[in-house]
């Protein structure tokens, strides 16, 4: 995975944090799990900073946290609490 | 042959989709190919599944879709329970912004084969929680009419299990269950080549949904393109009305006039 934009941290890019807001390097503080692997969260990660780290663009994609869809209209609005578990999905041949 | 697409089109929850046609995308090899058949299929309609955002892939599937102006009818392949295919649906609805779905519960993984009870269970929540539901039905007329009973738009009894290839197994159950239903029949599962979509239309379905066959055809697309005229050929002979099966022959010429008489 690749940074979606330059916050300003140092380090290997690949280990970076893809969420941390704002120019100040920030620590991550807790985990979630997103699609079965563990994630670093920065105080005050949303949903919409997951999205934009995992996919490459927003179309076609939805979230459920602990098995509730979070509507694309909150995602901005909605942190990422410490210990959830969560799904971003999109479309794939099958079926 | 005619393009009935718009004269006679598919009709699913007061809805015109279009051609009778329906397209699954799994099993093609590349995105290229998958579009190749498509065209060829003149579907309107496509389902395709939900999964996990693989970070690494670029191509988008509803990029594809919608570009063909195909409207996307996402499934809930891969589900064991009614609570995953709900949840899966509603995942569904939010990433393409359709309450579309393909409902899909599977009962054994050898066979994948649907498990009825689930799918009764979930199709009545989708139903309540406003989708318009689709389900993967084994060809059980009991089954089918319970799936209308809690408010499904359509049925879509299998042929015979997914990807085998072994047409209708049963067309006397897909008869029955077209003679009762108030929904659309789909014909969905089994397919394996022209003459069995062209079966299923002169039995009395309202649509086919193909995947396995197509994708895996040694020709994609040159079989995309039987499929559209064996569904196209099959619905012409169901509304044509087919003549009555006789135990013996009956002449189709006159003997009137014949010499030596």
């Amino acid at each position: 995975m690749t940074r979606s934009e330059d916050d300003g941290t140092t380090g290997p890019v690949a280990d970076a944090p893809l969420t941390a807001p704002g120019p100040a390097p920030a620590l991550a503080t807790a985990v979630a799990t997103v699609n079965g692997e563990p994630y670093d969260l920065y105080p005050g990660s949303t949903v919409s900073d997951l999205v934009a780290a995992w996919c490459p663009s927003p179309r076609g994609v939805a979230v459920a946290i602990d098995s509730e869809v979070v509507p694309r209209s909150t995602w901005n609005a909605t942190r990422i609490e410490p210990g959830v578990t969560i799904e971003i999905v999109t479309a794939a041949a099958g079926g | 042959m005619t393009d009935t697409a718009t004269s006679d089109p598919l009709v699913i929850a007061g809805t015109v989709v279009g051609s009778r046609l329906i397209m699954g995308t799994g099993g093609m090899t590349s995105p290229e190919s998958l579009t190749g058949a498509l065209v060829a299929s003149g579907t309107a309609l496509a389902t395709v599944a939900v999964r996990r955002v693989d970070p690494s892939t670029r191509h988008s599937l509803v990029d594809l879709l919608e570009g063909l102006g195909i409207r996307i009818l996402p499934n809930t392949a891969g589900c064991y329970t009614a609570t995953d295919a709900v949840l899966t649906a509603r995942l569904a609805r939010e990433a393409f912004a359709t309450n579309w779905v393909k409902l899909e519960v599977i009962g054994d993984d050898r066979t994948l084969l649907p498990d009825p009870i689930e799918l009764v269970l979930a199709a009545e929540q989708l139903v309540d929680d406003g989708f318009v539901v689709l389900p993967y039905c084994g060809d059980d007329p009991v089954v089918a009419r319970r799936l209308e009973q809690v408010g499904c738009a359509a049925v879509m009894p299998l042929g015979s299990p997914i990807g085998s290839g072994l047409g209708i197994r049963n067309p006397h159950n897909i008869e029955l269950i077209v003679e009762q239903a108030g929904v659309p029949v789909v014909l969905d599962a089994g397919i394996g080549t022209a003459s069995d979509a062209c079966l299923a239309m002169e039995l009395g379905c309202s649509a086919v949904l193909v995947a396995t066959a197509v994708t895996r055809a040694g020709d994609p697309s040159l079989m995309a393109a039987a499929m559209r005229d064996g569904v196209a050929a099959g619905r012409a002979a169901r509304l044509a009305g087919r003549i009555t099966r006789r135990f013996v022959a009956e002449a189709s010429s006159s003997f009137e006039g014949m010499v030596g008489q």
